[in-house]
């Protein structure tokens, strides 16, 4: 099956086989790092990518399914400016997610944040309950989830100054 | 219907159809097929990619009818393709609170937006948290059996509702027969029924410890059409008449002797029917049923 998608970015035309997960396209053809899923969608949430701005399993997603998409992996998202609002908030509160699960949890919190009203103050729009469930998505307890709704505060606001700003 | 190929041994055909009668018919012509909803549970299967053999799949999202949400007064009809997501985001005008709470604890948005109401009524190994409180709150999903007669090969469809209770058997399998799809789920809105939904632990990361609870009752004095259910992942489903009828002539307040009893018959009869509940499972149930009870006692003082 042929398939048209831009990966990070850059357009592509893939030829694979319609079911294969996206994970496995991306380790074999493009040699990301995002996709070192291990667990087959039992929950490991270590395979996160943006497809159209959404954050996904990427072992959850078949090829058929990406027709016409803009599939963004960390390695491409270090490269855009929403990265840095999360990138400062980790500088900024001292709290780094570890190693293993860097590029999913940044890119479940860019997920959350593009789900989150940025024109409402902080404090109003961010219900702890809807970021824990969102996190859970990622089983990798380095972070304790009061520490990751700090970083997501601060990212928040990291954002809606560089908008204003613009 | 649109049909993209490739080559390939074991490399699956997609089909989109656009009409329900047009799914059926692939079902029913084309060996081999499996149904697509949202996938995530087809594709947390070793088994899926790849796949031993030549086979093929249908999508039932590219089928406008069966994405649509309907509502009435006194039931919501959703087709089987309609995401949790889509839905939850139907909102609180129409939803029950116990309803948007089972669906709320299904995974997070990420995977409530691709997992479909067909996928989650129909997987054949596990029970699974919605199964449960859709049963306990008895709502009834249409199924349509299909089959191929004579020499034109032309497709014979039968429709029937059923009570979702129906569609497991105590160990939990689904029953519907292989040549079938579940194409709506008629949700009844149970005003004046009060509902409990509860999960301990995950069915899907940790099926041998997890317990799913659900309750629906008519509220007074005395508790009568009670309806419990229990998803224990592994080991079965309890849905027991004899154990509802029971429930459904207590009144309240419960001394604690009573709630203990009541725990300890139900644990007794989860023992009899579903004889891989582990420990925890029951442990779990009968906690949970204890403290359902404590709550409503709570309530029934309160008033
Ligand atoms: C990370 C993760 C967490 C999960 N957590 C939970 C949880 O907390 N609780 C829970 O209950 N489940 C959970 N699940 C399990 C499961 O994915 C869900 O139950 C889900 O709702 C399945 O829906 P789907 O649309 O993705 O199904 P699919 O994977 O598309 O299909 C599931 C099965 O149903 C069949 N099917 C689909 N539609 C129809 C139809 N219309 N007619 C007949 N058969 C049909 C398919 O052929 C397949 O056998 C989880 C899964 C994952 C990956």
């Amino acid at each position: 099956m042929l398939i048209k998608c831009t990966i990070d970015g850059v357009s592509q035309l893939l030829s694979v086989n319609a079911d294969k997960p996206l994970n496995k396209i991306l380790q074999e053809r493009l040699d990301t790092f995002s996709s070192n899923s291990a667990c087959r969608g039992a929950g490991c949430g270590n395979c996160v990518v943006l497809i159209d701005g959404q954050s996904v399993l990427s072992c959850l997603v078949p090829a058929f399914r990406l027709n016409n998409t803009s599939i963004m992996t960390i390695e491409g998202f270090k490269c855009t400016r929403p990265f840095h609002d999360i990138e400062r908030a980790y500088r900024e509160t001292g709290i780094m997610p570890c190693e293993q699960c860097y590029a999913s949890k940044t890119l479940l919190i860019e997920g959350l944040m593009n789900k989150l009203d940025i024109n409402k103050p902080v404090g109003a729009s961010l219900d702890t309950v809807f970021i824990e469930r969102e996190m859970s998505m990622n089983s990798c307890r380095c972070l304790e989830m009061r520490q990751i709704e700090m970083v997501i505060r601060v990212a928040m606001i990291n954002r809606r100054n560089r908008i204003v700003r613009k | 219907m649109s049909e993209n190929n490739s080559s390939g041994v074991g490399v699956a055909t997609i089909y989109s159809p656009k009409s329900t009668n047009e799914l059926i018919g692939i079902l029913a012509k084309e060996k081999n097929t499996v149904i697509f909803g949202g996938g995530t549970y087809l594709m947390s299967r070793k088994s899926f990619y790849p796949h031993p053999d030549l086979r093929n799949v249908v999508l039932t999202s590219s089928v406008p009818e069966l994405c649509r949400v309907y509502h009435s007064e006194s039931y919501i009809e959703a087709g089987c393709a309609v995401t949790l997501q889509q839905l939850l985001n139907t909102g609180a005008y129409i939803l029950s609170r116990p309803l948007d709470k089972a669906l709320n604890a299904l995974g997070s948005s990420m995977l409530r937006s691709q997992m479909t109401l067909g996928g989650a009524l129909c997987t054949r190994d596990t029970v699974f948290s919605l199964p449960c409180y859709l049963s306990a709150i008895n709502a009834e999903v249409e199924i349509k059996i299909f089959s191929i007669k004579g020499k034109g090969k032309r497709v014979s469809t039968r429709s029937r509702w059923y009570s979702i209770t129906k569609l497991y058997s105590v160990e939990g399998k689904l029953e519907i027969p292989e040549n079938s799809v579940m194409t709506r789920i008629r949700i009844p809105s149970q005003e004046g029924l009060r509902q409990i939904y509860k999960t301990l632990g995950s069915p899907m990361s940790d099926p041998e410890s997890a317990v799913v609870f659900a309750l629906s009752y008519k509220d007074g004095k005395t508790m009568t059409e009670a309806s419990m259910r229990l998803a224990l992942p592994k080991a079965g489903f309890f849905a027991s008449t004899d154990f509802d009828t029971f429930l459904s002539g207590f009144s309240f307040p419960l001394s604690i002797e009573k709630i203990k009893k009541i725990s300890e018959v139900l644990v007794a009869n989860i023992e009899a029917t579903l004889p891989d509940a582990t420990r925890i499972q029951l442990e779990r149930a009968k906690r949970q049923l204890q403290t359902v009870l404590f709550e409503i006692n709570t309530r029934y003082l309160q008033h």
